[in-house]
């Protein structure tokens, strides 16, 4: 008896749903046993995961994923293996967080007998109510015109970052997986520079800590109640993914960016430099995932930038890299990422259930974020990798 | 003068010997036509799996032994999915490097609490001369070795072959498949060392995400050396350099009224690990003689394959 792979005529439009979905199973059956190993028990595994697709904090998650998903698919799509959305959002959390602390609003000392006297000033917030050295955050301009400054620069920020690898890949072909994610180690060391010196708050007192001031409130997103959602992030989420949706049906462009990948030939045939459609692509991919970052940054849960003290654990929450499965569980067709984005926003609240349901029940497995998200994160992409090659070939036995 | 030279040479070697060798696994893999993306998760697998080990066995050479094998037959795997099934290989790299981040973290951080909670004392390598100097001997010698297998023997005229050209190398009768799987054993074998001896010979204790980069920047040293051998001594040279020097700098620098901070320094080599391998590109002789493998990371597959 033989195993024979053929190559199928047609791909298969069953497998398209079907091999995501078992990959999804397997890789989840996959963990649990790994988890099992060492005494997790099964059933707290897999109820943890379901709570997670109900979980209101999965919204928030999802949201981020949307934009991530179709900020990949995008470079994916053209060919180009952008795995540095890490870097890109954290270069857009830096412009967004610049923008929020030093050009739409302004922290100063005030003498702490004035601090009475801000209390109530419109645009006015005391960040930092300390005895000695009082911190307040002025308002300088509209708050909403601030947020979108903070969006547009962060925007533009991810963007010029991924066009680094961009140049390297069109004009010297250097192959990006290598350089996009050798420059999310560098990106997180700027952001460490930056964040310890240049961006320092006026009210980070102590000489151990490196962080930023929290944001003026009038500056942050707004939660849709009863989440960790905000407004903005959907909003964001929904206007990428129907622009983008419209740009590769109706335009020029679109078809370019989509023809690069499967066949640049063509492109250079018409008289189409191939290079520059490599440049847009990682370029919007960047700037959505810039986008992404500042909506990160401007949660109210967050509000403020903060020292990477190990980078397994960076304020992007490894989202960059969990978002490559939700393209690729998608097949790269846009319209299926808003379903991945759902389950993959799943399975990663739920590993942070998880995480916390364990540290509290059992705590002495001591597992770790890191081993929670990507031990799952890994083995559906493997399964699913190897499974892939159901779509394209067929396997018969033969006697 | 010579006693100066000596201490410098004494205090490169641990980050030489820890970059070069993984460096010299990559090229050994990438010179069987395999894109080895898997590389960092390996790497911070192998830091995670020598330390978990040193806790039980207490013996580095024992740990590192059994490290190099595990992560060879984890180079095994890569190369048998890659070469057998039409599967890409940037796809399959990638995935499992993301297991690797996962298990390094999900076997190691029990280990570390142990550690801390009994204090334990940990049996890793001296960073005294005469272990220092026998390393790096051994990691040259062992460059010297694979520069011999890859252009002076069948094997390596195989594993060339197959990098080149898997579909003529098979006309030929060479299994390709079989040279993959010796090229990515011994390959991965390398680079499991490597990141033992990463944590044996320099950092001597474990911390969530410790190794993760390190194998990028080997790729990197790999890459612009041409993934040739002897070429990467020099390569290797230049990085640990850049990673031991890289805080003297900072001093040399705050003398002239240049205050760059540590963080920089951390980013330095993955700053060159990016642009060092353009200068490789921008000599044409260079690059010409530095080509990657023609059939490096494309699927070897014909239309129908028995399995």
């Amino acid at each position: 008896m033989r195993l024979i792979v053929v190559k199928r005529v047609k791909t298969s439009n069953l497998y398209y749903v079907g091999i995501p979905v078992l990959s999804i199973l397997a890789g989840l059956a996959l963990s649990t046993l790994i988890f099992a190993s060492i005494g997790v028990p099964p059933d707290l595994f897999i109820s943890e995961i379901l709570a997670g697709f109900q979980s209101p904090q999965t919204l928030r998650y999802f949201a981020l994923l949307v934009i991530l998903g179709v900020a990949l698919t995008m470079s994916f799509r053209a060919s180009i293996w952008n795995i540095g959305a890490e870097g890109q959002m954290i270069w857009g959390m830096l412009a967004g967080g610049y923008i929020a602390l030093f050009v739409a609003a302004q922290s100063m000392y005030v003498s702490p007998s004035d601090l009475p006297n801000y209390a109530n000033v419109p645009g006015v917030e005391i960040i930092d109510a300390s005895p000695v050295k009082p911190v307040i955050s002025v308002l300088l301009m509209d708050p909403s015109l601030g947020k979108l400054l903070m969006v547009l620069f962060g925007m533009l920020a991810g963007g010029l970052w991924a066009l680094i690898p961009a140049v390297l890949k069109a004009y010297l072909d250097i192959d990006e997986v290598a350089s996009t994610l050798i420059l999310n180690y560098v990106a997180y060391q700027l952001f460490n520079h930056l964040v310890s010196y240049n961006l320092r708050g006026l009210s980070v007192q102590a000489r151990q800590f490196f962080r930023t001031d929290r944001m003026n409130s009038a500056l942050l997103f707004n939660l849709i109640p009863g989440t960790s959602v905000t407004v903005q992030e959907v909003l964001m989420a929904v206007i990428f993914f129907v622009s983008v949706v419209l740009m590769y049906r109706y335009t020029a462009v679109g078809l370019r960016l989509k023809i690069i990948g499967s066949n640049p030939q063509l492109l250079r045939s018409v008289g189409v430099d191939e290079r520059r459609y490599i440049l847009l692509a990682m370029f919007l991919s960047g700037m959505l995932a810039g986008a992404a970052g500042v909506s990160i940054l401007a949660n109210p849960g967050i509000g403020k930038l903060e020292k990477i003290a190990n980078v397994v654990s960076p304020p992007t929450m490894n989202l960059g890299y969990t978002a490559i499965l939700v393209s690729w569980l998608s097949i790269l067709d846009l319209r299926f990422v808003p379903i991945y984005a759902y389950i993959v926003a799943s399975l990663f609240q739920g590993s942070s259930l998880l995480q916390s349901e364990i540290n509290s029940l059992f705590p002495e497995l001591s597992l770790t974020g890191a081993a929670l998200t990507y031990i799952p994160i890994g083995s559906i992409l493997v399964v699913y990798v190897i499974l892939r090659i159901f779509t394209e070939y067929s396997v018969r036995i033969m006697r | 003068m010579i006693g100066e030279i000596l201490n410098v040479i004494i205090a490169m070697s641990p980050i030489f010997v820890f970059l070069y060798l993984a460096s010299l696994g990559n090229s050994l893999v990438e010179k069987s036509g395999i894109l080895n993306l898997a590389i960092d998760g390996a790497y911070t697998l192998g830091v995670a799996l020598v330390f978990t080990l040193l806790v039980f066995v207490n013996d580095p050479t024992l740990a590192l032994l059994i490290t190099s094998l595990l992560i060879g037959l984890l180079g095994v795997l890569i190369a048998f999915l890659t070469t057998k099934l039409p599967i890409s290989h940037g796809a399959v790299g990638l995935s499992i490097q993301f297991v690797g981040y996962g298990l390094a973290s999900f076997l190691a951080y029990p280990m570390s609490l142990k550690v801390r909670a009994e204090r334990i004392s940990l049996n890793t390598y001296l960073t005294i001369p005469e272990v220092v100097l026998t390393f790096l001997t051994l990691s040259v010698v062992i460059g010297v070795l694979t520069y011999l297998l890859i252009y002076r023997t069948k094997l390596g005229a195989a594993i060339r072959a197959v990098g080149e050209n898997p579909a003529g190398a098979s006309a030929l009768g060479i299994n390709v498949l079989k040279i993959r799987i010796v090229a990515t054993f011994l390959g991965y074998v390398l680079i499991g060392s490597a990141s033992s001896l990463y944590l044996l010979l320099y950092t001597k204790n474990w911390q969530e995400g410790l190794g993760m980069g390190y194998g990028w920047i080997s790729f990197a040293i790999s890459l612009s050396s041409g993934r040739h051998p002897l070429v990467g001594i020099a390569t290797s040279i230049i990085f640990a350099t850049l990673i031991r020097y890289a805080y003297v700098l900072q001093d040399v620098l705050v003398g002239y009224g240049i205050s760059i901070s540590t963080f920089i320094v951390i980013a330095l080599p993955f700053i060159a690990a990016v642009f060092i391998p353009l200068v490789v590109t921008a000599i044409p002789q260079l690059r010409r003689r530095f080509a990657p493998p023609k059939h490096l990371g494309k699927i070897f597959f014909s239309e129908e394959r028995s399995v």
